[in-house]
């Protein structure tokens, strides 16, 4: 039986790369504009076309739905510094990638799984690798890009690898905007403790934090308030910006439609990892709180009496041994902090609370537990192969060791801890002793390969990627994660086409792949679509089919097994 | 469970509630792995130089991002 309250924890990923050229002696100052402008150049997508479009505009009204966009492509498309630029759909696996503020950016296509999470985001890696090998051609011999999968510069700026998770709008309503406390705060003590396996670590501090050798977190010495809309300054512990991305919301009333049932927490709190475990653990430990806090069964005595010091303090703590004050008084240190959430949602596991909604939540819960264990006992050397901070800590030492005249703050450290995550396999620290063995996987290297070209199939990324294909780049005007636009017989702006997906568990392979295959041409695909109810129009507010009959058996077993189309309808 | 997670989780013996020594036996770490581990860094250090890593760093400055 699935949770009444609950909606399946469907994840998403939006992370910006460090971008900039090396060895161009006729360079000065940044170069992370050129970079990122070459590299997005290498990328394949849709629509085809690199100049902005009259009628949209990033962070401003999207007149055709009225609601707040951050999200359109070319949106604020002018300047050096501008925010989602370029914006380019992947037919391939139904993600897409952009610049946002001179940064390349790759967001994964939905998936409900850590698992493929795991995979996707790997995949998006390749792709972004792909792309700077290409764009290092054309560049030679001025320099060469290197692109690294991190989230500071180590000179005070930061770039970050959000995740956005699915929830219901009551949900999401009662912890931002109503009671707030506890899940709040629940929720900012679980992302606090958890860097102990989230963190990539890094060498020094910025942004004005006092000194350290080496902290855990690299995002902490840029987290500066609790709660908040921004993101590139004063950035929150949690991020308030609500924009589910789900299509309309009801006008007057009637049958609710996606937009009325869903929330996405935008959780922009997070180090990007590229250790397959941690990857998993971060989304899939998030999942099961989320699930709690939805389900009202998180244990309201998990909330620490002052989070931005515990995340500061804590991160600056790689010897794990600091407690921090929970509102009750009780001290603990992050790992025992994290044992309670686990303790508590091994109990919400024994009950069969995450049936539909968490996909293997067993299977996450075994390893997070594993990994708390280990880290609880210290076993820093068996943790090398999961935890990204675990594994620099151990090569800065032994770089000291070997180099007795460096030190915590030489600029060799700096390089290596910077290199660790560059995505040149000639270069890359964690690509090298990945290609060593020295990682434990989680996905498999054929769900990564199958990512690269094709896309998740139980979520509305699949039926997406199958009408770029489709439509083909001469149709595409406009892509969005809830809408495509296809061009007007005239080419004009007035007589476009809109088709809506506004079910992010919706439209998925089981659900599309029949009328792909029986459709025609392009115009019977669209009709049979929507006749199905797959696709939408603007002003047709029925919603998509049932969850539950979009819930692919075959690659999420567990998730056939519930009611899960109860659960939110 | 999958049998690749099983396996991991059983094979390591590890008592929880105190600090363990890295060495301790029963944990998976062994010479060998170490030995590959640090084989793989050591040649990224050979190619590092003050003068060299400071030209990298000087070139890594970003635009402030989300």
């Amino acid at each position: 039986m699935s949770e009444p309250n609950c909606v399946p924890k469907l994840i998403g990923g939006d992370v910006e790369l460090g971008n900039f050229i090396v060895g161009n002696r006729e360079a000065s100052g940044k170069t992370d504009y050129k970079a990122s402008r070459l590299l997005l150049g290498k990328i394949d997508g849709l629509p085809r076309r690199l100049v902005p479009t009259p009628g949209y505009w990033g962070n401003g009204l999207d007149v055709s739905t009225g609601w707040q966009n951050y999200g359109s492509d070319y949106g604020g498309g002018y300047g050096l510094h501008s925010q989602d630029w370029g914006r380019k759909y992947l037919d391939t696996n139904g993600g897409c990638i952009y610049i946002d503020l001179n940064h390349l950016e790759l967001a994964t296509p939905e998936v409900l799984s850590a698992r493929d999470y795991q995979a996707v985001w790997t995949a998006m890696l390749r792709i972004a690798r792909a792309a700077q090998v290409a764009a290092n051609e054309e560049l030679a011999p001025d320099g060469r890009i290197v692109v690294l999968a991190n989230n500071s510069d180590r000179q005070n700026n930061s770039y970050g690898g959000h995740q956005s998770f699915l929830m219901s709008r009551s949900a999401w309503d009662d912890m931002m905007r109503q009671r707030m406390v506890p899940s709040l705060f629940c929720l900012m003590a679980h992302q606090v403790s958890s860097i102990v396996y989230t963190g990539q670590g890094k060498c020094g501090s910025e942004n004005g934090r006092p000194n350290v050798a080496f902290q855990i977190s690299q995002r902490a010495d840029f987290i500066e308030t609790l709660l908040s809309e921004n993101t590139t300054v004063n950035r929150p512990l949690v991020n308030t910006r609500d924009e589910p991305l789900c299509g309309q919301k009801t006008w007057y009333g009637g049958t609710p439609l996606p937009g009325d049932r869903y929330a996405r927490l935008h959780v922009i709190f997070y180090d990007t990892n590229l250790a397959p475990v941690a990857t998993y653990l971060k989304v899939g430990v998030m999942q099961l709180i989320l699930t709690m806090i939805e389900a009202g069964c998180i244990d309201h005595n998990l909330v620490l009496e002052n989070p931005l010091d515990a995340l500061h303090l804590w991160s600056r703590d790689p010897d794990l041994n600091v407690r921090m004050a929970l509102l009750s008084g009780q001290k603990l240190t992050a790992v025992e902090l994290q044992l309670k959430f686990l303790e508590q949602a091994k109990v919400f596991e024994t009950q069969g609370r995450f049936a539909g909604v968490v996909a293997d939540a067993q299977e996450i819960l075994t390893l997070w537990e594993d990994t708390l264990l280990k880290l609880h006992s210290r076993a820093f050397v068996s943790l090398r192969s999961r935890i990204d901070w675990i594994m620099k800590r151990a090569l800065c030492e032994q770089a000291l060791d070997e180099h007795p005249d460096w030190s915590w703050r030489s600029p060799e450290l700096t390089h290596l801890d910077q290199i660790y995550a560059s995505i040149d396999p000639s270069d890359g620290l964690f690509l090298s002793l990945d290609a060593a063995g020295l990682f434990e996987p989680v996905a498999t290297e054929a769900e990564i390969a199958h990512f690269v070209s094709e896309p998740p199939v139980s979520t509305r990324a699949w039926t997406r990627a199958m009408l770029l294909r489709a439509a083909g780049p001469d149709r595409v005007a406009h892509v969005d994660w809830d809408k495509i636009e296809l061009k007007s017989t005239s080419g004009g702006y007035l007589g476009r086409t809109q088709i809506r997906l506004p079910d992010p568990i919706g439209a998925t392979r089981l659900d599309s792949e029949p009328i792909f295959s029986e459709a025609d041409d392009f115009s019977s695909l669209l009709e049979g679509l929507r006749r199905a109810g797959v696709i939408t129009e603007p002003q047709d507010h029925r919603s998509t089919g049932s969850a539950l009959s979009l819930i692919d058996s075959y690659r999420n077993p567990q998730l056939n097994q519930l009611t899960l189309g109860d659960s939110h309808e | 469970m999958s049998k690749d997670i099983k396996q991991r989780t059983e094979t390591d013996d590890i008592k929880t509630g105190a600090p363990a020594d890295d060495a301790a036996p029963g944990l998976t770490d062994t010479r060998t792995e170490m030995d590959r581990l640090f084989a793989v860094a050591a040649k990224s250090f050979e190619t590092m130089s003050a003068g060299s890593s400071q030209e990298f760093l000087k070139s890594s400055r970003q635009t402030g991002g989300q």
